[in-house]
């Protein structure tokens, strides 16, 4: 009873059809409201002209993978240690509560006042949602290290490096591509809820510029190709990632 | 013209999947079980025994042939057929009385009725105190007690039991097969046991089916005309002459003899 | 009928070893954090005062804020948003993760919509919402569902796929219709994902709580914030994001802790 592709397709084909003509009918009932599609692409022309679109995308970007790198510089070694070491992670493990529990858009005026409105703070933002995931999962795949792998490595007497090294590591890579999937999510979001405080330069400095003048479409494009920066980055992850649980599963 | 339980197996067979190379899991099984008699069906893992079983009440349907229990034939599940399951499949967030009143519940069985069944078979099987406990907080053990307390619950013609000890360490199972046969020298209902077990066979059935791998057809069959009750007299039955023959009888039919 | 090799385990034998354990744990824990505490301080004196504020005068600031801004009943007005949009959320998503666990056509047109929604920055949306539907509190209750949503509905719908087949068989075989198995084998084992997805989802729900707030200045503690921000005072800023953080930590501790009574026959799942 399973549903068949060709179903699939039709049922995918007939909503998205379906979201269409709701997306159009709302054009027609709230014309100032809401843009009709050709005006957002429209829209998104003139700001690639006018705007830089391009540029702030690629400024963006670029932030994104600036703190993506920092987190996973930082996150793998930490989250490493911490499920190697039970006093390290006892340590570190406030620090990673609090870090969960911060709301950062209530931290970024405060952040806009230490680091500008430019590139530092976007890279930092970024870092600090993505290191969360990356680091607790290597954390986690250390600690889910089985048991007898490990007793077998001491057995013959190996050290801890030996540990790491044979064991661990082996173990950790698909924890590792869990993490950098959520974590390219995380820092796209945080980039996200920079621009729109910040809202003087970059991304966030033409969205504010739309929206101060009610030009809907220019929000719609800017908003869309927010989103799809998060959807596209994280499913490009998960396709990596699936490639290296495929790999892992018949290497063992 | 007997009354009663009584379970006919007609030329079934079992394919799995369709196009180039079905799965041929069963193939031309042929028996019958008569009322109140304990049969066994011994084979060697993933030969299809399960399978069978599963025919038996209900759960699956025979590419070909044709099951009967007390004379109607077998399409779905029915409340006069209970099944044991090898690795007990019970409800973790139930406690023990509420697993064993599931298929009191599902038949209808108002409130009142259940609690009272429920008291009944825990004191049976020997889990009295542990009414309120879930299965998570319980051995194996007394976790295919609930299983087969769950089973008795409903008061089946036919018992049917999948490897229940299958999931034990030795010493549990051993003194699950005696109380077994305790409870179901009470009650005598039909039972059908699956098992890869040898001795376990011999120890509790009237008569014994002997399987063979896939393709599974019945190779062998064998009456075990030990009296009862056994469960008292286990250390006797098992070493007798004529429990080693049988067993051996069994062994040569499965090829696990080493060449003389 | 005796049963001298079975034996109960209930919950965990405490020795004084673990007891001791678990005490330099805390230890550990408490002096890791003075310790970030105390290069807090170090640091903040070699900074101005209104830019890097020291631990003191962020209290001073939290005072302030109670004494003068009414910083609990804007508090109070900001958790009212936050408990309607989850309470929607919770509805919503509880339904329609369930619903697509047990209807393939339904899972197979939601999957890939549900799925990205969960991955993208919601925060993205808020401009569009707050140009349609105003910086008004439907708004903001809208921003607290679309948060939390995405991540309570993806995990019930998990727990509803990953019911085992076993439990489902022993049902079948005593004969239970669909309705019987939904409401009493597939909803049960259910119950722990979707204790999780609440507790993942209150995370959620608050980060759309203050950012709903922040972009629409009007309200609440996200007013308080700017007010300080405006006048350079960053110890403003900080006493409120301290603020959350506890509101934060009690509410996810809150629902672990009820969601825990929810499901007595074992702990929740790690999602």
């Amino acid at each position: 009873m399973t549903v068949t592709r060709r179903e699939k397709v039709a049922l995918h084909v007939a909503f998205a059809a379906f979201l269409l003509c709701v997306w159009y009918g709302l054009n027609h009932t709230y014309p100032t409201g809401v843009p009709a599609p050709p005006q957002v692409i429209d829209a998104l022309l003139l700001q690639v002209q006018n705007e830089g679109l391009v540029g702030a995308v690629a400024d963006a970007l670029y932030a994104i993978f600036a703190g993506f790198f920092l987190a996973a510089f930082v996150g793998i070694p930490l989250g490493l240690l911490m499920g190697l070491n039970r006093n390290a992670e006892l340590a570190f493990d406030p620090y990673l509560n609090a870090l969960y529990v911060t709301p950062f858009s209530a931290l970024v005026p405060a952040l806009i006042a230490w680091f500008g409105t430019g590139f530092q703070i976007r890279v930092l933002v970024c870092f600090f949602f993505a290191v969360f995931p990356i680091t607790i999962n290597m954390l986690e795949g250390a600690k889910t290290t089985p048991e007898e792998l490990v007793e077998v490595v001491r057995s013959f007497d190996g050290s801890t490096y030996h540990l790491v090294k044979t064991v661990v590591l082996p173990h950790e890579v698909p924890y590792l591509a869990a993490g950098f999937r959520l974590g390219i999510g995380r820092a796209v979001k945080g980039l996200v809820i920079t621009e729109l405080l910040v809202s003087i330069t970059g991304l966030g400095g033409i969205l504010t510029r739309w929206s101060a003048s009610f030009d809907m479409e220019g929000v719609f494009s800017v908003v869309m190709v927010l989103m799809l920066m998060g959807i596209v980055l994280t499913g490009l992850l998960k396709r990596v990632e699936e490639a290296v649980v495929d790999w892992d599963a018949t290497d063992a | 013209m007997t009354m009663g339980s009584n379970i006919t197996v007609e030329n079934v067979s079992k394919y799995y999947g369709e196009g180039e190379a079905p799965v041929h899991v069963l193939d031309s099984i042929d028996f019958s079980v008569d009322e109140r008699e304990f049969l066994v069906v011994l084979g060697p893992s993933g030969c299809g025994k399960t399978t069978l079983l599963k025919m038996l009440d209900g759960l699956v349907e025979p590419s070909s042939g044709r099951i009967t229990v007390d004379g109607s034939p077998v399409t779905e599940p029915r409340g006069d057929v209970a099944l044991v399951f090898q690795n007990f499949g019970l409800f973790p967030w139930r406690t023990v009385r509420r697993n064993i009143t599931l298929g009191l519940e599902i038949q209808g069985v108002t409130k009142e009725q259940r609690r009272r069944r429920a008291d009944e078979l825990i004191e049976l099987v020997g889990l009295s105190g542990f009414e309120e406990n879930y299965p998570s907080e319980l051995s194996g053990g007394m976790q295919q007690r609930v299983g087969l307390a769950r089973a008795l619950a409903v008061d089946p013609e036919v018992l049917l039991m999948d490897e229940p000890f299958g999931a034990l360490d030795a010493q549990t199972k051993d003194q699950l097969q005696t109380e077994l046969l305790q409870l179901w020298g009470e009650r005598r209902k039909t039972a059908v046991f699956i098992t890869h077990d040898i001795s376990e066979a011999v120890f509790l059935a009237d008569r014994i089916l002997v399987m063979s791998p896939k393709p599974s057809e019945i190779l062998y069959e064998t009456d075990v005309d030990f009296e009862r009750p056994r469960w008292n007299r286990r250390v006797e039955i098992e070493r007798s002459d004529r429990f080693a023959r049988i067993e051996r009888e069994i062994r040569e039919q499965l090829n696990l003899l080493p060449a003389e | 009928m005796s049963y001298e090799n079975s034996y109960l385990d209930i919950g965990r034998v405490s020795s004084v070893l673990e007891r001791l354990r678990s005490a330099t744990g805390v230890v550990i824990q408490v002096l890791s954090l003075l310790a970030g505490l105390i290069a807090w301080e170090l640091y903040a004196s070699t900074r101005p005062g209104y830019l890097f504020p020291n631990l003191g005068s962020i209290y001073a600031a939290f005072l302030e804020q109670m004494r003068e801004y009414a910083l609990l009943s804007a508090l109070g007005h900001s958790l009212i948003t936050l408990a309607v949009g989850f309470l929607l959320a919770a509805i919503v998503g509880v339904s329609v993760g369930i619903a697509m666990g047990l209807n393939e056509y339904l899972e197979a047109l939601l999957n890939p919509y549900i799925n990205a929604l969960y991955v993208a920055p919601i925060a993205a949306l808020i401009p569009v919402l707050i140009l349609v539907g105003g910086p008004s509190f439907e708004t903001r209750v809208f921003i607290v569902f679309l948060f939390a949503v995405f991540e309570i509905a993806i995990d019930a719908y998990e727990g509803v796929k990953t019911t085992p087949d076993d439990v489902l068989e022993v049902a079948r075989s005593f004969g239970a219709d669909r309705w019987f198995i939904v409401r009493n084998v597939i909803i049960p084992h259910d119950l722990p994902y979707i204790v999780a997805g609440l507790r993942l989802g209150i995370g959620r729900a608050l980060k759309g709580m203050i950012i709903g707030e922040l972009l629409i200045e009007f309200s609440n503690l996200g007013a308080i914030i700017r007010l300080w921000e405006n006048d350079f005072r960053i110890a403003g800023v900080l006493s409120v994001v301290v603020l959350v953080m506890i509101v934060g930590a009690v509410l996810i501790n809150g629902v672990k802790l009820l969601g825990a009574r929810l499901i007595p026959w074992r702990t929740e799942v790690d999602a």
